[in-house]
């Protein structure tokens, strides 16, 4: 794709796991994944000329999927469903991996949209201050709400 | 022994979370609406300019009747501008037919591009008439100075206006080929790849 801006081009393959763990953790079915992921990559796309490296490249585009992700939870729009951003159906796959992938899911999408935000860093080994840098909170507040996360975790699996 | 079996939990989910990514290396993106996304941006840039243009022109059409009839020029002048500049009106908009942004989001991509292509066949035609004619105008317009008092200021302010008119005019007309240029590569390419 020569035509496109190269750069962007290389940062979102780069960085294509991220934006689409972020969106597979978000929603609900494999159709709804494609949509979020073409809409993080819409709204990276128009943010990229504008962005002025004030935060490091990762840390944008963590904040820009979640943003996406969490405003699209809450206004739930319908739209037209567009060909694939991905040919991976991590829903309806029945190898191992899938079925532990989707056990995975499971755990993290019964988490309210912000703490799925935060434990999906963690998950990332992203330290407490970049996890907060993210998602607009302090550090303190992280170790908080990470503390409180695993004890609902917790009692998900007692279940 | 409770925390050794939560820290179990947790690194299970890490690990999962490296199958995930796993996975994901394996997959590469095709994206049709982000490079449709793109490609509206361009058109509608175009689209935007070639108004600008007409604007400027149906604008210009107005103001030179009026000033040139001020200025005591002949009437075959006038009537000769006005009939140039209502061509360059009507030949913007019929080269511009077809050219919908909106029809990059959802329409047929290739009538796009085919409308692209002959918008840029028209505009080569279109300098084949335009630079003879004007040339053509702009001395015919030095003449009427020099026939009028203090016609040699009225003449090189003329002639300064023309510069920066045909130098804005040319640079427009470059940006909306190049940018033309780069929608109709970028819908190759989706065809090809769509296409095996």
């Amino acid at each position: 794709m020569k035509t496109l801006d190269a750069a962007f081009a290389q940062m979102i393959k780069e960085h294509k796991n991220t934006i689409y763990t972020v969106c597979f953790m978000f929603s609900n079915d494999s159709d709804e994944v494609s949509d979020l992921f073409q809409e993080v990559l819409i709204n990276l796309w128009k943010g990229y000329g504008s962005f002025k490296n004030l935060s490091s490249i990762d840390t944008w585009i963590w904040k820009v999927s979640f943003n996406t992700c969490i405003s699209y939870e809450r206004q739930k729009k319908k739209r037209n469903t567009v060909p694939l951003s991905m040919d991976i159906n991590l829903f309806e796959d029945n190898d191992e991996d899938s079925r532990q992938i989707r056990q995975l899911y499971s755990r993290i999408h019964q988490l309210k949209p912000f703490d799925r935000a935060i434990i999906l860093l963690w998950l990332e080994n992203i330290s407490y201050e970049e996890i907060g840098a993210i998602v607009g909170i302090s550090a303190k507040n992280v170790s908080v709400r990470l503390f409180r996360i695993k004890e609902e975790l917790k009692k998900m699996s007692n279940r | 022994m409770e925390n050794f079996a939560d820290n179990l939990e947790f690194e299970e989910m890490k690990r999962q979370c490296m199958l995930l990514k796993e996975k994901l290396d394996k997959e590469a993106i095709v994206n049709e609406k982000l490079i449709r996304s793109s490609m509206q941006d361009k058109v509608s840039y175009i689209v935007r300019r070639k108004r600008i243009v007409m604007l400027i022109a149906i604008v210009g059409l107005f103001y030179c009747t009026y000033i040139f009839s001020i200025l005591g020029f002949s009437m075959f002048l006038r009537i000769f501008t006005c009939i140039f500049l209502l061509v360059a009106v009507g030949y913007n908009y019929y080269s511009s037919k077809g050219m919908d942004s909106q029809r990059v989001v959802s329409g047929n991509l290739l009538e796009v591009s085919e409308a692209l292509v002959r918008m840029n066949l028209l505009g080569i035609r279109w300098f084949y008439f335009a630079i003879p004619t004007v040339l053509f105008w702009l001395g015919w317009f030095i003449y009427e100075c020099f026939q009028t008092e203090g016609g040699s200021y009225m003449a090189y302010g003329g002639i300064g206006g023309f510069i920066v008119g045909a130098i804005i005019g040319l640079r427009l007309y470059f940006s909306m080929r190049r940018k033309s240029k780069e929608v109709i590569s970028q819908i190759e390419e989706l065809e090809n790849y769509k296409n095996g």
